[in-house]
């Protein structure tokens, strides 16, 4: 359909010669090669279409800003984007290189179906692209290099002035761990725990065989069954990479929201830090699912009893559940009822005889662990 | 600060139409003309900018660069910073953007081989190839020599560049800086600061400032800084009065009524965000009242509550959208900055000239990549 405005051959712009700061008002002449200028101060100007670049006006609210030469060229200002429509139809093969405002509701639905698309891109990269790339990755990754950035985690989180160094005590907890160990020969790593004399009821590993063990976890234990649970899952953590891995897809969802945002500003990553936090969540949950099952199949591997590891996660869901300390340990993992659940379904397929961890260990001592320390 | 015109030493008179001077005082001088007088009152810039329509550039801007493996991005940042001075208008002409994505990308590259594959190669190679001792140590000092000279060379190539690609009324504007004096600066600002224990830094803060605005230019004309440190101490020393006076205030309370204690802690959070806010108000009206063009003065109206008010929406819109809002954050900052500035006096335009020089895209992508951040306008 053609409008009034369409068949306008006449219009008014501005004109900056781009020598000076004075704006010339110009009355613009469509023609089908080009467009004929004439300036307020008298300068006859003649433009032809195929020299011409649009610049400017492509959006609502935008002025039309055509400009003609290279290094520092002549402009045009036009206020009123139906100019755009008008040249279209004096020159339409000529001007095509000129925007249409005539397809911008086609650019809006295209807009809509970009958002989709965003949307569907995103959610693939998050459920299957990251998590395979830091698959393939952490494969590939030495255990030396696993070893060094562990040693950095834990220097902050147990530093030596921290640990707890009683060695007939520590020497039965890494008992526990070179029999679970020994039902995996091939997995490369060099297991080192360490007892931090701190109240909370945690544990954590980190990439290259260390696992910190706080002292209110161990106080919580009754028996070493109860603990070689909790040092199967840790172990589990590292064999499988998880820390690694989760640094990996940490850094993959920043680099993928920073494609989002552009110029990530301070004030941009203030927003984007809770997605990335909601973002590593779900990754998270995965790797303690995992851990939990091998864990167990460790377990029942070695012939160590199953119900200790359930009994210690029921404790401290029965006794400790609403606790701001044991809180630490549960938060950060599955919910805990399914958990249990799991771990119980997967102790039954076992009918091996458990034997008993460490039968010349007297459980109640462990709590002098922390009577001796590198400081003290 | 009021004072309308700049270099108040200078005789009294105005510029004429053909740039020649004429004696008197500018604008009431009997039988100029009309435009003359005009001329010589406040002006403001408009911005007309929307997040909707930046809303859908981003998103097609995410797509586009999702799909090009980050390619895009380098275009993206064009097409936004184009239509954001398109927006931007003055005196009822608006702002226009020459730089192109071709030129960014290329910055880009270069900012990666000047500065990243050197540091990448200083800091993880020695430890990669087994090397130790004296050879780690010095690589990671001149590692960290990196990440302490990107800042500076970022700062003044950003400036070049970006300024030599924006326009008004067809002039485009430069940076004239050298790296060189640039990193001078620097270096003894840096070194002072940390001798003085911070005392220094409202200086240093104000010559790095002196050194943006003087060496920048519309056309053939530069604009003019004439502020001194010593106002800049004074905001900062109010800052720290006002934080240690609330620390005072709370030790009293919680000495002779301790029951009190608590409802007096809860004011110290608050305390370093109001300074903070104060001084980034103060300093920025320090920043452009003291920032001239010809006959013209910069004038910033901004105030703790307006920036107060501003922080507390832009946060909020970023923290309940996930991030999703930020082109209607980054619109109202924009409509914000540009809100409260003015330009008081004599506009006289007369007798500028196109005077642009050619400027490398490098700086401006190292200025993204560390973020320096450069309120022109």
């Amino acid at each position: 359909m053609t409008t009034p405005t369409m068949r306008r051959t006449d219009w008014s712009g501005t004109y900056f010669g781009g020598h000076a700061p004075q704006p010339q008002r110009a009355s613009i002449h469509l023609m089908p090669t080009g467009l004929q200028i004439r300036t307020d101060d008298g300068k006859n100007l003649w433009w032809p279409y195929e020299d011409i670049r649009q610049t400017q006006g492509f959006y609502t609210g935008q002025q039309v800003r055509l400009e003609r030469g290279e290094q520092l060229p002549e402009a045009l200002v036009v206020s009123d984007t139906a100019f755009l429509a008008a040249v279209h139809r004096v020159a339409p093969e000529r001007a095509k290189h000129f925007h249409d405002p005539a397809r911008r509701d086609i650019r809006r639905a295209l807009t809509v179906l970009a958002a989709l698309a965003v949307i569907a891109i995103s959610a693939a990269l998050y459920m299957w692209a990251i998590p395979a790339l830091a698959t393939v990755v952490v494969s590939h990754v030495p255990v030396t290099w696993e070893e060094r950035l562990g040693e950095g985690i834990i220097q902050k989180l147990a530093p030596p002035s921290k640990q707890c160094t009683e060695p007939k005590r520590l020497q039965a907890i890494n008992q526990i761990v070179t029999a679970l160990a020994a039902t995996l020969p091939d997995h490369g790593y060099t297991f080192q725990v360490l007892v931090v004399s701190n109240p909370t009821v945690n544990a954590l590993a980190a990439p290259g065989g260390y696992i910190v063990l706080f002292k209110g976890l161990l106080d919580r234990s009754d028996s070493a069954e109860e603990l070689a649970g909790v040092l199967a899952h840790e172990m589990q953590h590292v064999i499988q990479r998880h820390g690694t891995r989760a640094l990996l897809q940490r850094a993959s969802i920043g680099i993928l929201l920073a494609a989002m945002t552009g110029d990530v500003s301070s004030a941009a990553t203030f927003g984007v830090g809770v997605a990335s936090t909601l973002g590593t969540l779900s990754y998270s949950r995965r790797a303690e699912e995992e851990a939990d099952t091998e864990a167990m199949r460790m377990l029942l591997a070695s012939r160590v009893d199953p119900s200790g590891m359930i009994l210690f996660f029921e404790k401290l869901q029965r006794k400790h559940g609403n606790s701001p300390e044991a809180f630490k340990y549960l938060s950060s993992h599955p919910a805990a009822e399914d958990r249990i659940t799991n771990l119980q379904a997967l102790s039954r397929t076992s009918h091996d005889e458990p034997r008993k961890l460490l039968p010349d260990f007297e459980w109640r001592d462990m709590d002098e662990i922390c009577l001796v320390r590198p400081g003290s | 600060m009021n004072n309308p015109t700049p270099g108040q030493d200078a005789p009294k008179g105005s510029i004429g139409p053909g740039g020649e001077f004429v004696q008197g005082p500018p604008s009431h001088q009997e039988g100029a003309p009309r435009h003359r007088a005009e001329q010589d009152r406040t002006r403001t810039l408009k911005f007309f900018g929307s997040g909707r329509t930046l809303f859908g550039m981003w998103i097609v801007n995410v797509l586009l660069t999702l799909v090009t493996l980050g390619v895009y991005y380098f275009w993206a940042k064009v097409k936004v910073r184009s239509y954001l001075l398109s927006q931007t208008e003055f005196e009822g002409d608006r702002f226009a953007y020459h730089g192109t994505g071709n030129e960014l990308l290329v910055g880009g590259l270069r900012a990666v081989i000047l500065f990243g594959v050197p540091f990448l190669i200083l800091s993880y190679g020695p430890g990669l190839v087994g090397a130790g001792g004296v050879t780690l140590g010095v690589s990671s000092l001149l590692a960290s020599f990196i990440i302490l000279a990107v800042p500076a060379f970022a700062t003044v190539w950003a400036l070049r560049y970006r300024l030599s690609r924006t326009s008004w009324r067809g002039i485009r504007f430069s940076f004239r800086g050298r790296v060189r004096d640039y990193v001078t600066l620097f270096v003894k600002g840096i070194l002072l600061t940390t001798i003085t224990i911070g005392l220094y830094y409202p200086f240093y803060a104000a010559q790095k400032r002196a050194f943006m605005v003087s060496h920048s230019y519309f056309g053939n004309e530069r604009f003019e800084f004439d502020g001194c440190g010593n106002e800049l101490f004074k905001v900062y020393f109010q800052a720290f009065l006002f934080i240690a006076s609330v620390a005072l205030f709370v030790v009293f309370v919680s000495l002779l009524t301790p029951f009190l204690t608590p409802f007096a802690m809860l004011l110290l959070p608050f305390v370093p965000i109001l300074a903070w806010l104060f001084t980034l108000a103060e300093q920025r009206r320090f920043f452009w009242d003291h920032t001239c063009f010809r006959r013209c003065r910069f004038q910033s109206t901004v105030t703790v509550n307006n920036l107060l008010l501003l922080k507390l929406g832009n946060y909020a819109l970023l923290l309940f959208s996930l991030g999703l809002a930020w082109p209607w954050v980054r619109i109202r900052t924009m409509d914000y900055d540009l809100k409260h500035l003015r330009l008081n006096g004599l506009l006289d335009l007369a007798a500028i000239q196109q005077e642009a020089s050619d400027a490398s895209a490098a700086g401006d992508e190292v200025a993204g990549f560390v973020d320096v951040g450069f309120d022109w306008g």
